[in-house]
């Protein structure tokens, strides 16, 4: 099942073009030209219930405006949005009482109160029963320990403690539907872990759909089962992150060190470097095995060590981002 | 009703955040208590300078000007207590602090106005309370049930009438995209038409502000009529037109906010 149908979206901006000095100042105030922008152009995805997918791309790609749209605060140009078969622009309400939403750059506790009251004037505003509160803040409690700073003013918080409590603010109401923007923006290791974590299991105990947009592809690589990558408006790709590495670096490499200098060609992998007892193969996942390609060179030779080098996901995604800039004239 | 009551049970929630919130900088609130204090004392004893001097201002002697002025103040501070969040809409429209409202399921006017009960407010009404009492004792208003009600009326229309312009001049910030808005010069002239009587002004003033821009209910026209019983060919009492008047504003203001509302385009990223 769809929990999320997104067709044909576009978002336009106006921006207004000024011309500079004082000549152009005076100039602007009597005309005033502007350009439309897309910043969203014509995408369309569905999400089913349950998955983690991560929106990802450059900066300025649309990514916020995308969800912003998905969440109703932005309003389409144009195209339709269903989230639990409502349109958000449409019922509002009605799509927020089933969504949670963190912008990791804007908090939406009360700087000057404990945690625990910003938790409590959540609890009126979703109109969460007691028990149903009392077990939610349980669970959440559970997985994020946040039971140590609930009582602390949140301006006292680290970046880390704030982000946990953005994360459970926003899951107190149980929603199906979770959109993180950048929730580990400029954490550490040990709280960018523990996000990944919470993350990890709301999704596993709840089957919260969650719809996740980072620059950390450690992010994409631990939680994603699919990632929709967008460049300059447009969604470039679309699929699982193994689907992607196989189509932009099907090839690995596989560095075998001899007892001696030797060449040993092999018919389905490409011999890329030569270096005394070190051969560098380069060879394509779906045409052979690693081991099968060990086993037939070891035959020939025999091998000391052997290495085996991944395509790296940064290059990977870097590589996608620059295609979709050569597209676009 | 069962709405009613969610909506009312969040008031109070948002109510005793936001003064919990404040409490946390006492110094702040103490600040404000001295700094109010001396402005409207200040500025009634200048009024009292001039009557001194001239005998009336606009015809009104001292007691009924020490009313008057009470009045205004205390309708100055119940419309910061509940609007001040509309002086900086500027900032809220560029940094995207609406978003947060977007994304609860409530009515994006009543988050707005309840999600910020500001004490600071209540500063102003102190030294508004002793001026309006002394007014009162001043000009021997009996506290009677009926004058008891044209106050309340006076004071909730006046109030609404204040906070709705600044409602007003705040949304503009929808429009312009610009933090800077008019709140501040309103204040300006909130006082001069609203402290003083506004008979001294030129005719074609007077009814500018009775007719085009209503300020002049604020104060000025029902503590004429409590004063002076029977000024208008009106049946009503004019602190009910004030009523009136300021619903009518309350409910404009509302629908400028939600019109801008639609033009609303969150922040940068």
């Amino acid at each position: 099942m769809n929990i999320i149908e997104v067709s044909h979206l576009i978002k336009e901006y106006k921006k207004i073009k000024k011309e500079s000095g004082l000549r152009g100042a005076v100039k602007n105030l009597f005309v005033q030209k502007s350009e439309t922008v897309r910043a969203v152009d014509d995408i369309s995805f569905a999400i089913e219930k349950g998955n983690i997918v991560g929106y990802i791309g450059p900066n300025g790609a649309g990514k916020s405006t995308t969800v912003k749209m998905l969440s109703g605060i932005l309003q389409p140009t144009s195209g339709e949005i269903l989230v639990n078969g409502i349109s958000p622009q449409r019922d509002r309400k009605r799509v927020v009482q089933n969504l949670g939403v963190v912008f990791g750059q804007r908090s939406q506790l009360n700087w000057d109160l404990r945690l625990g009251e910003t938790f409590e004037l959540l609890k009126r505003i979703y109109q969460i029963e007691d028990k149903t509160y009392k077990d939610n803040l349980g669970m959440l409690n559970e997985i994020f320990q946040i039971d140590c700073f609930i009582d602390t003013p949140v301006r006292q918080l680290s970046l880390g403690q704030r982000m946990r409590g953005d994360l459970v603010a926003a899951m107190l109401h149980s929603p199906d539907v979770l959109f993180l923007d950048e929730p580990t923006i400029g954490l550490d290791v040990e709280a960018k872990y523990s996000v990944r974590k919470f993350i990890k299991e709301i999704n596993q105990r709840s089957q919260t759909t969650i719809i996740l947009t980072t620059h950390d592809l450690g992010d994409i690589q631990e939680l994603c089962q699919r990632v929709i990558i967008i460049n300059e408006g447009k969604i470039i790709e679309d699929g699982s992150l193994d689907e992607l590495i196989d189509k932009i670096a099907p090839y690995r490499h596989l560095i075998i060190d001899f007892y001696q200098s030797t060449t040993v060609p092999h018919p389905h992998a490409e011999l890329i470097s030569v270096n005394e007892a070190r051969s560098v193969y380069r060879f394509r996942k779906d045409q052979i095995t690693a081991a099968r390609l060990i086993e037939d060179i070891s035959h020939t030779a025999p091998i000391k060590e052997v290495g085996l080098e991944e395509a790296k996901i940064d290059d990977i995604i870097r590589t996608v981002y620059q295609q979709g800039n050569v597209a676009e004239p | 009703m069962k709405k009613l009551r969610y909506y009312i049970s969040v008031a109070a929630m948002f109510t005793k955040l936001s003064i919990q919130s404040e409490l946390e900088y006492p110094f702040m609130l103490i600040g404000h208590i001295l700094a109010n204090s001396i402005q409207w004392v200040v500025g009634f004893a200048t009024i009292k300078f001039v009557v001194d001097q001239f005998g009336s201002i606009g015809g009104w002697g001292y007691e009924s000007l020490a009313f008057l002025y009470g009045m205004s103040v205390l309708s100055h501070g119940l419309a910061v207590v509940f609007y001040i969040q509309t002086w900086y809409m500027g900032y809220d429209v560029i940094e995207g602090e609406f978003d947060r409202f977007l994304l609860r399921p409530m009515n994006l006017v009543f988050q707005f106005l309840f999600s910020d009960f500001n004490l600071i407010g209540f500063t102003d009404m102190i030294p508004g309370l002793i001026v309006f009492f002394y007014g009162c004792a001043k000009v021997q208003l009996v506290p009677s049930l009926t004058n008891i009600l044209l106050v309340i009326c006076t004071l909730a229309g006046g109030t609404m009438i204040r906070g709705a312009v600044w409602m007003f001049c705040g949304s503009m910030s929808f429009w312009t995209k610009s933090t800077a808005n008019f709140t501040d010069m309103v204040g300006e002239l909130f006082e001069r038409v609203s402290m003083y009587p506004i008979t001294i002004y030129p005719k074609w003033v007077q009814a500018f502000f009775t007719f085009l821009l209503p300020l002049a209910w604020i104060t000025f026209w029902p503590v004429k009529d409590m004063l002076e019983l029977g000024i208008t060919p009106i049946p009503v009492p004019l602190a009910v037109v004030t009523l009136i008047v300021g619903l009518l504003m309350f409910v404009g203001s509302c629908a400028v906010f939600k019109a801008g509302m639609g033009k609303y385009e969150s922040a940068g990223s």
